[in-house]
């Protein structure tokens, strides 16, 4: 039986619906755009950060992005919302890892492909929009979701 | 509607969905145009066509050259390289200018010679407000017809050709330089230089 936890602040609804879209919305943006183009682009992205071999670089850029746009859009939809929740948090706690130790290494992604295409951000600014992304991911798994969902529907009683 | 109906409803469209809009969004790879023959060398009917999508401006694309160097020279006879342009102007505001002078380089047939000076002497014309004077003295350094050399960096028709390279790279999906087509197997930036000797070897030994 779900849990329901007892009186909401009255902005919750608001903040909640907010900080999905803002969740889902990036991370559907970022795994469709990366779903759709070629899996050489996202993995030579990897290989810059010097993190993991080039072979392991390859393998997660063909599933990463299918990865980060079902969590997205089951954010979006509020479907599996908790678990999506949980798994923004772990995605944004990895590329913050990954951005800070990068940073501590000196490494430069740009010295390794020039990156034409999007919006690119340096080190420090993708570090910043991350915290951002996984303090609002962390208030979502934390905090059960109430606007808007499609797991309200699924369990809603009557007929 | 029954609980287990709503179940099965929100599974398939929260799934299917983005699978089904990921699948109508890919597109098909733009053809590859022929490559005018001054910018390719190697074997003339090589079994591996290597066609690299590059910017002189871009450092990625200048620490990779020896790794292609490399790989011509342990594969001699069997490996084709074509050079396409595809300066990423955004970024790198002389690129556009090298490409053009690399371009001039190619009338007088010297267009592989003026391509290792530009990545060698990068760092020298990169960010001059203006690399003209670098690239014409790089054209005398080389033994170029100079007074051509500089008429040709005036004539905006030699353009045509780095523009349609430019189009064709955007039809196939390229969007950072280095990027390399081994026989039609991609690999951006670095990740050539660790991956592209395994590509070319099973295109040779299948």
């Amino acid at each position: 039986m779900r849990q329901v936890s007892s009186s909401p602040l009255p902005l919750q609804p608001v903040a909640d619906l907010i900080a999905r879209c803002l969740v889902g919305g990036v991370l559907a943006y970022a795994g469709f755009s990366k779903a759709t183009g070629p899996v050489a682009e996202f993995a030579a992205a990897i290989d810059a950060y010097q993190i993991v071999q080039t072979s392991s670089a390859v393998a997660l850029a063909g599933v990463l992005p299918w990865i980060e746009l079902y969590t997205g859009v089951f954010l979006l939809f509020g479907y599996l919302t908790r678990a999506a929740a949980r798994v923004a948090v772990f995605l944004f706690a990895v590329l913050l890892v990954v951005f800070i130790v990068s940073l501590w290494r000196g490494i430069d992604p740009a010295s390794c492909g020039c990156f034409g295409a999007g919006v690119t951000l340096s080190v420090r600014q993708a570090i910043a929009a991350d915290t951002v992304l996984f303090g609002l991911s962390c208030f979502l798994m934390a905090q059960p979701s109430r606007t808007l969902l499609v797991d309200a529907w699924i369990h809603k009683r009557g007929s | 509607m029954r609980k287990s109906s709503r179940q099965a409803l929100a599974a398939l469209l929260c799934f299917g969905i983005p699978f089904l809009a990921v699948r109508v969004a890919r597109r098909q790879l733009g053809p590859l145009q022929e490559t005018p023959t001054a910018r390719q060398k190697g074997h003339l009917h090589a079994k591996v066509l290597i066609v690299e999508y590059s910017d002189f401006q871009c450092p990625a694309c200048a620490s990779v050259q020896p790794a292609v160097q490399q790989l011509m020279e342990t594969h001699k006879g069997s490996v084709r390289l074509a050079f396409k342009h595809f300066p990423l102007s955004k970024i790198h505001k002389n690129a556009v200018k090298a490409a053009h002078a690399a371009e001039c380089a190619a009338q007088q047939n010297q267009f592989w010679p003026y391509h290792d000076r530009l990545f060698a002497a990068q760092q020298v014309w990169r960010d001059l407000p203006d690399p003209t004077p670098s690239f014409i003295t790089f054209a005398a350094d080389l033994h170029f017809d100079t007074r051509r050399f500089s008429e040709c960096l005036k004539d905006p028709s030699r353009l045509l050709l780095i523009q349609s390279d430019i189009a064709e790279g955007k039809q196939r999906f390229v969007n950072t330089t280095p990027t390399f087509f081994v026989n039609e197997e991609r690999l951006v930036g670095q990740v050539f230089t660790s991956e592209a000797d395994k590509v070319i070897q099973r295109a040779l030994h299948p």
